[in-house]
């Protein structure tokens, strides 16, 4: 008997647990073939280990649970539902109320305070000794500080053409 | 396998063939007993309980759809545990496929592993069982694990019952091989290695 037949005939006399005198004979005889035989009884007992544990690990549940894909489908409405109540919440909280809504004004108009051809409160404006201006109280102003702007007066017969004034 | 096992084995397949046969057909008419035994199955090929959980109900609604595809009603406790079988293999490539999926899955194998299976022994042989190719490692399950015998296995995993024998002798070897690598007092019973 070959030692690769041995250990066919070893893996046999596991499984089907039959006595078999000539792999007895080759055994006593061969070291190496001995020595597999020991390792393949010692890992079935292992394995058989491994399965008595595995069968106290699996012992029955009580009732079936819910397959992942379908637990993952309801793990994502619920969460939908959570995110929309959310924003419900936030829509309610921080939006104004239609009755609070503050509705655009109208500009305010100007008001012209002053017209003069020359610059008030010593202002020099270079290059233009006579300019019409326009003194207009701005919208920013409070009652202790009123704040004016200047603008020249863009009418017909306005100077608007400084670049000459300056070029005398 | 002993003759109780056969007892066994022929109970379930007529229990396994009354519900599937059973109108109006739906999962929750298969038997608890099946049921359980089909997530031991699962759960030794995932060493998950959700995965396993999931295995083998998704395997009960693939069942009840495709009854009537079975032709031996003799063989309906072998065609369940080729379907679970191959539940567990989409997920385990699932899991090999995504990285990220594969980290969880492993930490929750090896956080199982840590907390359920208290034998050192046993943890080093089923996380070297798993280092085998796929099939030497259903061959193993289904043999050691689950005491199929060879003409069971050749049912579930579709092949002969020799190349069962074969097969699983190869992957008794390979098995022998790993843990000779990686852990060899394993194996050592003071007779002279």
């Amino acid at each position: 008997m070959t030692c690769k037949e041995a250990k066919t005939r070893t893996h046999r006399v596991l499984d089907d647990g039959v006595a078999d005198p000539a792999l007895d004979e080759h055994l006593s005889a061969c070291h190496e073939c001995r020595l597999y035989g020991t390792d393949m009884r010692r890992l079935r007992m292992v394995l058989g280990e491994l399965r008595n544990e595995t069968e106290s690990q699996t012992s029955p549940q009580g009732k079936p649970r819910i397959l992942r894909s379908t637990r993952f489908v309801a793990h994502r409405r619920v969460l939908a539902a959570a995110a929309s109540i959310a924003l419900l919440i936030v829509a309610v909280r921080f939006l104004p109320k239609p009755n609070e809504v503050e509705l655009p004004t109208a500009p305010t108009v100007p008001t012209i305070l002053a017209e003069s051809q020359e610059p008030p409160l010593g202002i020099s404006l270079q290059g233009a000794s006579a300019v019409n201006l326009l003194a207009v109280a701005s919208p920013v102003s409070d009652a202790n500080v009123q704040v004016y702007f200047l603008y020249p007066r863009l009418d017909a017969g306005s100077t608007r053409g400084e670049p000459q004034d300056r070029k005398q | 396998m002993n003759s109780a096992e056969v007892n066994t084995g022929q109970s379930l397949t007529r229990a396994a063939d009354q519900a599937i046969s059973a109108q109006p057909l739906a999962p929750n008419v298969i038997d608890h007993e099946i049921r359980d035994r089909l997530f031991r199955l699962a759960y030794r090929f995932l060493w998950n309980r959700d995965d396993a959980d999931d295995a083998v109900q998704s395997a009960m609604v693939a069942a009840v759809e495709k009854g009537d595809q079975l032709r031996d009603r003799a063989k309906t406790w072998s065609w369940l545990c080729g379907i679970v079988v191959q539940r567990c293999r989409l997920l385990r490539r699932r899991a090999t496929r995504w990285s990220f999926h594969w980290n969880t899955y492993a930490r929750q194998v090896r956080e199982e592993s840590t907390t359920a299976t208290g034998s050192s022994d046993a943890e080093v042989v089923r996380s070297l069982m798993q280092r085998l190719p796929r099939r030497q490692y259903e061959l193993l399950v289904l043999r050691e694990l689950q005491a199929m015998n060879y003409d069971q296995i050749g049912e579930v995993l579709g092949i002969t019952a020799s190349t069962a024998r074969v097969h699983s002798q190869a992957a008794r070897e390979a098995l022998r091989d790993l843990v000779l690598k990686s852990k060899p007092e394993l194996l050592e019973t003071g007779d002279g290695r």
